[in-house]
């Protein structure tokens, strides 16, 4: 590339700030309202995480068709974890809290506590431990993982003869969990609040 | 390598980087790599999920497409810098809230860079003027 310096066709510019200004004008906008129409609920939000575990706490949560299954997983340098994957085809969620650690600090989402709950579709969780008071209804224990069926037909184990357990539906209060993934086809985050805060900002 | 050639590359380096979008690409690029990082890990399940989890690869791989084709053809900046800011706009509902905002912010920084990049305003340039009469720059 040495005679590029010499050469020299294309001219030398600079970001005119002029213009970049009026690019991020509607830009703002446009950002502005996907967050006010996310806090208020009216905009469903797509999350998938995963590569480190994170806390989840929720006063109670209602699920509508549940399956569960154990399965393991490798995230990035900590070897293999046994997780049991929590699938839910619709769930509503009341005062949600998430919470993951990131170096010294903690990223914490806090929604649905405020009269609006909130709600998921296809919620999948890869989860490490799990606390709570739960009632399960149609419970099915010992059921094939790779034929559980409750949470539709996309969410079952891949093992022939693995252990899973399936219900109509299920109801968690005071849930306390340990997750390392989750993805959902949509999430309505009502009254969502983000932020970040020292390593004691984690859900209680 | 001797140094007067490393120094030689070095400058070709500069050159080649005020001749383009280059930290509005850099920008774009970063921020692909974060809307993609976060979730990252099993792409297997991103797969299963369907059209969500494919969605926020997507948002990532079209800031981090249009940001490097705005450094290899700076001509088409308005067009790359439109689509990767169309892209990290869609990051946010698709994306983990556009990566924890991380990645929107430096998406929607980087592809206004990008848009907003002119070349020929530098006073150091060998052909001090308007854009426009720059020869073989059609825009």
């Amino acid at each position: 590339m040495k005679h590029a310096v010499t050469t020299g066709s294309a001219p030398t510019g600079r970001v005119n700030w002029k213009r970049f200004g009026l690019m991020m004008v509607p830009a703002g906008l446009v950002v502005g309202a996907f967050g006010f129409a996310t806090a208020s609920g009216a905009l469903a939000s797509s999350f998938v995480i995963s590569g480190s575990n994170f806390k989840v706490t929720a006063d109670k949560l209602e699920g509508e068709g549940f399956v569960q299954y154990g399965r393991t997983i490798t995230p990035t340098g900590k070897g293999t974890v046994p997780v049991a994957v929590s699938g839910i085809a619709k769930a509503k969620i009341t005062n949600m809290c998430q919470s993951v650690a990131v170096g010294p600090f903690a990223l914490r989402l806090t929604a649905g506590d405020a009269g609006k709950p909130v709600s998921a579709t296809n919620l999948v969780l890869d989860v490490e431990q799990l606390a709570g008071d739960a009632v399960f209804s149609d419970m099915q224990i010992g059921v094939d993982a790779s034929t559980v069926s409750a949470a539709g037909k996309d969410i079952h184990s891949d093992t022939k003869g693995a252990f899973g357990q399936q219900a109509a539906t299920v109801v968690i209060t005071d849930l306390d969990q340990t997750a390392w993934s989750t993805t959902a086809g949509t999430f309505t985050l009502p009254n969502l609040k983000l932020g970040f805060g020292g390593s004691d900002n984690v859900c209680k | 390598m001797s140094a007067s050639s490393a120094h030689a590359s070095l400058a070709g380096f500069r050159h080649w980087r005020r001749t383009r979008p280059f930290w509005g690409g850099v920008f774009a690029v970063l921020a692909g790599v974060e809307l993609i990082a976060i979730p990252y890990a099993p792409l297997a399940v991103s797969i299963h999920q369907g059209m969500p989890g494919v969605a926020s690869w997507l948002a990532g791989a079209m800031l981090v497409a249009g940001g490097v084709l705005a450094w290899v053809h700076p001509v088409q900046r308005h067009f790359y810098g439109i689509i990767t800011m169309l892209a990290a706009l869609a990051s946010f509902p698709s994306s983990n809230l556009g990566g924890f905002f991380l990645g929107l912010l430096l998406g929607v920084v980087g592809s206004g860079m990008i848009f907003a990049w002119s070349p020929g305003r530098d006073r150091s340039a060998e052909t001090p003027g308007r854009d426009e009469i720059v020869p073989g720059l059609v825009s």
